[in-house]
């Protein structure tokens, strides 16, 4: 039981996708040869991922394509094949074709879209460049021109106006959609990792969740020794500022 | 709540406070009352996992969250009583595990609490003596032989702590007819435990059974420690996978640790383990006068008064006192409502003297007491080897070692493997006597080349027979450097006994007057509070040279463990000592002996309260 336990382990502390012949070194088995099919029978049941034919790691190949290729599309608006490339061309590199269908799948759910004849490809959650470029042709088209600074400042102006009780109404969204049933919890750690979520700052996301406990739409499960918490799991955390921290949410 | 001075005048009688009980110690317990719609959807889910698994063919795992005081515990309760009222055909078989163990012993655990569960009543021993051919069913001769025991009358004692997993003489296995454990035999007691309870859950099948794990956060040793998590995610998944179809697993955890079981990289035990979730949430106001009300009928000193207060369902309880609770979020958790309806009962009970208010200190001493008593009996039946392994990480992660789990490179002979300032050490527990103490020593002297430190705890009481294979292993080993230390039995409740407390404490279920004593506080008293026997066995950890007088008190120890007492020059004649050796090293080891000045100086084995009632027994 444990040789598997230490294997989760090695993995999990690797940087990058590691050889049989490595991984067997680390663990003190025979030999690479030997230890490929235990791996391969792992990597087959789920337990830990292959990256290629002889690399295996804890992380999710395909979950780490999605990752980067929304990254990459929220900075920088690529048409699809080049958009594969750098994602995958990355460390540690992805296969070409997982990536490939990893971004076919992003396009089906909406959380990237391809705009314009280049069909460019914006991230859904952050199309600030692409409004930004589009609102600045249409105006020009209509003999309008401003300056870029203006036209962030809109962009800001309408992300301000929507903060806290938007904010909220995503937060609400997401845990409705992401809890396992109607009225089930769902931790702070998890919702922060919705890509809807994941870019509002800390301070607005708190207040939201907080301004959903005041309307008696959910309720904030308590933690008790926040305080004791390392500071980063401290952030995943809600709080009001005043030494109440908040772990999950769940509708009432 | 608003608060207001007692009254001195009593507006009800004296009798039992129908609300001092808060909590629901475990399901086995009977429960004062039970409001159904509280808690309802949760229940339902769990209802309805337990249908699933009558008519389907695959086992379902659900997860159960809330925060402390919830009531996770009392809705396993009333689960348990719901299916021995209302599940049609045979009777499902109940489980229940509270978490107070760790990753290295879970198996061995669930063993215990499994038989624990299974023998409570004769039902299995019928099943086996109307059919015997169903032992075959277990396809595990020790299993077998046990239940045969067990159905014939024979050796029953003997058979029940085998199924348990408890320690048994070489002379109680025979007698069962299970074979003593050769010292080429040595294996991992965990596997073994799994094969017994995947041997006892076959035997079951196909009557459901139901498993429930309670306080899932108990499984870290000391806190973040995440391989409790990962183990029972690991456990889940084999017994989903098992062969027992008709199973339902139920996980309850508080929710600031709900977390951790998102964090498990391994995904496909993730998902076997989380197959559904549910929450307990705080209860508005209608059901909280629900859940008074049934309380307060429940207490027969009153139903009298209460009749004359028809349209008052709190009555004698004042509805503007406990409402308060409700003021800010409209919800209450029904723990926080029960205590506050608890001390609104005493007050209105009168002025009776309710004795000096006692200190949060002195309520985790009187605590710490209670559970010491209990560990000083319990120790010797879960053994001394998994005491260590499910509480001497938090000893010592909380005095500055780091716990590094037990390490792939070392887990044929080390338990552990920690980093201490002067670098990295493997521990090795021995508690079982004779040839798997040897075989573990064989292992070591195969296997551990010297480097790094190797430090083996074992009970004084089993040290090897002076000559024999196990006694020259052992001195291979100290040649190389090893270092033999021996926890002293009061060393070893002491842990349990914190162990208990801290776990405790940290599902919220420590209490004093109502207000919760955190984790943090539970440990940090125990740190200041460490008794004697324990600081002992921590700087012995600690201290990387080892003692150059080890040697007569170990000799001394084993002596003293086989003739209870005895003469100073008789010790020194059997230990080619002098009696001023022996004396001062009992003078050295004030904790370890006891000395009668003479003439004659007579020595003594120390020991501790109600250890040596259990020693004696």
């Amino acid at each position: 039981m444990y040789e598997l336990e230490n294997l989760r382990r090695v993995l999990e502390k690797a940087e990058a996708p590691l050889s049989s012949a490595k991984l067997s070194k680390l663990l003190q088995q025979k030999s690479g040869k030997v230890f490929k099919p235990v791996l391969d029978a792992e990597a087959k049941a789920g337990r830990i991922y292959k990256w290629a034919a002889d690399l295996y790691w804890d992380k999710n190949p395909t979950e780490m394509a999605r990752e980067r290729l929304l990254t990459i599309a929220a900075s920088e608006m690529l048409p699809g094949p080049k958009l594969n490339a750098l994602a995958a061309a990355e460390s540690p590199k992805i296969g070409l074709s997982l990536v490939r269908n990893a971004r076919t799948e992003l396009l089906k759910e909406n959380l990237l879209r391809e705009v314009g004849k280049a069909k460019l490809n914006v991230n859904a959650q952050h199309p600030q460049q692409y409004l930004e470029l589009e609102i600045g042709r249409l105006l020009s088209e209509f003999g309008i021109e401003r300056a870029k600074e203006s036209i962030r400042a809109l962009l800001g102006a309408t992300e301000a106006k929507a903060e806290i009780p938007e904010v909220a109404e995503k937060i609400f969204k997401a845990m409705n959609r992401i809890a396992f049933a109607p009225g089930t919890s769902v931790t702070f750690y998890r919702l922060r990792q919705q890509p809807e979520l994941a870019h509002i700052p800390k301070l607005v996301f708190d207040q939201a969740a907080l301004r959903l406990q005041q309307e008696r739409k959910v309720f904030l499960a308590g933690h008790g020794h926040a305080l004791s918490l390392p500071k980063p799991e401290q952030d995943e955390l809600v709080t009001d500022g005043l030494g109440a921290y908040y772990v999950s949410i769940c509708a009432l | 709540m608003s608060q207001s001075a007692p009254s001195s005048q009593a507006r009800i009688p004296f009798q039992v406070n129908p609300f001092t009980n808060i909590a629901v110690g475990s399901p086995w317990t009977e429960v004062p009352t039970d409001v159904t719609r509280i808690n309802d959807v949760a229940f339902q889910l769990l209802w309805r996992g337990f249908l699933q698994t009558l008519v389907g063919s695959d086992p379902i795992s659900l997860i159960v969250t809330g925060q402390a005081g919830s009531g996770k515990t009392h809705l396993l309760s009333r689960l348990k009583k719901r299916l021995e009222a209302d599940a049609d055909g045979e009777k499902p078989w109940y489980v229940y595990v509270r978490c107070h163990t760790s990753a290295r012993t879970l198996w061995r655990h669930l063993q215990r609490t499994l038989a624990n569960d299974v023998l409570q009543s004769s039902r299995l021993e019928q099943m086996v003596t109307a059919d015997p051919k169903k032992l075959g069913k277990a396809r595990h001769l020790g299993v077998s032989r046990a239940l045969e025991s067990l159905a014939s009358g024979r050796h029953t004692l003997a058979a029940g702590a085998w199924l348990r997993g408890e320690p048994l003489s070489d002379a109680d296995l025979a007698a069962l007819g299970i074979g003593v454990e050769k010292e080429e035999e040595e294996r991992s007691r965990e596997t073994e435990a799994k094969h017994i309870v995947q041997a006892l859950l076959r035997l079951l099948s196909p009557t459901p059974v139901v498993i429930c794990f309670d306080q899932v956060e108990a499984l870290e040793t000391y806190r973040g420690e995440m391989d409790g998590y990962h183990t029972l995610g690991q456990m889940v998944a084999e017994l989903v996978n098992g062969e027992h179809r008709k199973l339902l697993l139920i996980s309850c955890i508080v929710s600031e640790y709900e977390g951790n079981l998102e964090k498990l990289s391994n995904k496909a035990d993730r998902d076997r383990w989380l197959q559904g979730t549910a929450t307990l949430k705080p209860i508005e106001w209608e059901p909280s006068v629900e859940l008074i009300k049934s309380r307060l009928d429940s207490a027969s000193g009153l139903r009298a008064d209460r009749a004359k207060h028809p349209d008052d369902p709190l009555w004698p309880l004042e509805k503007g006192r406990l409402s308060d609770l409700f003021d800010k979020t409209g919800i209450c958790l029904p723990r926080t409502l029960i205590q506050a309806c608890r001390l609104e009962f005493d007050r209105l009970m009168g002025d009776v003297n309710p004795g000096p208010k006692i200190s949060r200190e002195d309520f985790l001493q009187q605590e710490y007491g209670r559970l010491l008593s209990n560990a000083r009996v319990e120790w010797r039946k879960v053994g001394g080897e998994t005491v260590l392994e499910e509480s001497l990480p938090w000893l010592l992660q909380n005095s500055g070692m780091t716990v590094l789990g037990a390490l792939e490179n070392s887990a044929n002979y080390a338990n552990l493997a920690v980093r201490v300032s002067a670098g990295e050490a493997r521990l090795m527990f021995c508690f079982r006597p004779g040839n798997p103490f040897t075989a573990r020593l064989r292992k070591a002297v195969q296997f551990w080349s010297g480097n790094p430190e190797l430090r083996i705890l074992s009970d004084a009481s089993i040290q090897p027979r002076s000559g024999s294979q196990g006694a020259r292993y052992l001195e291979q080993l100290k040649r190389r450097g090893a270092r033999q230390i021996h926890p002293l039995p009061e060393a070893l409740a002491a842990l349990q006994a914190i162990r208990n407390l801290t776990a405790t404490a940290r599902a919220g279920e420590l209490t004093l007057d109502g207000e919760e004593i955190k984790e943090d506080e539970a440990t940090k008293w125990a740190l200041d509070n460490l008794p004697p026997q324990l600081e002992e066995l921590r700087d012995e950890l600690i201290v990387k040279v080892p003692d150059p007088e080890d040697t007569p008190r170990t000799e001394l120890l084993a002596l003293l463990n086989r003739h209870k007492i005895m003469e100073a020059e008789a010790a020194g004649r059997e230990l080619s000592l002098s009696t001023e050796e022996v004396t001062s090293c009992a003078r050295r080891y004030p904790m370890h002996f006891g000395l009668l000045e003479g003439p004659p100086l007579v020595l003594f084995e120390a020991v501790e309260g109600s250890e040596a009632q259990a020693a004696n027994a």
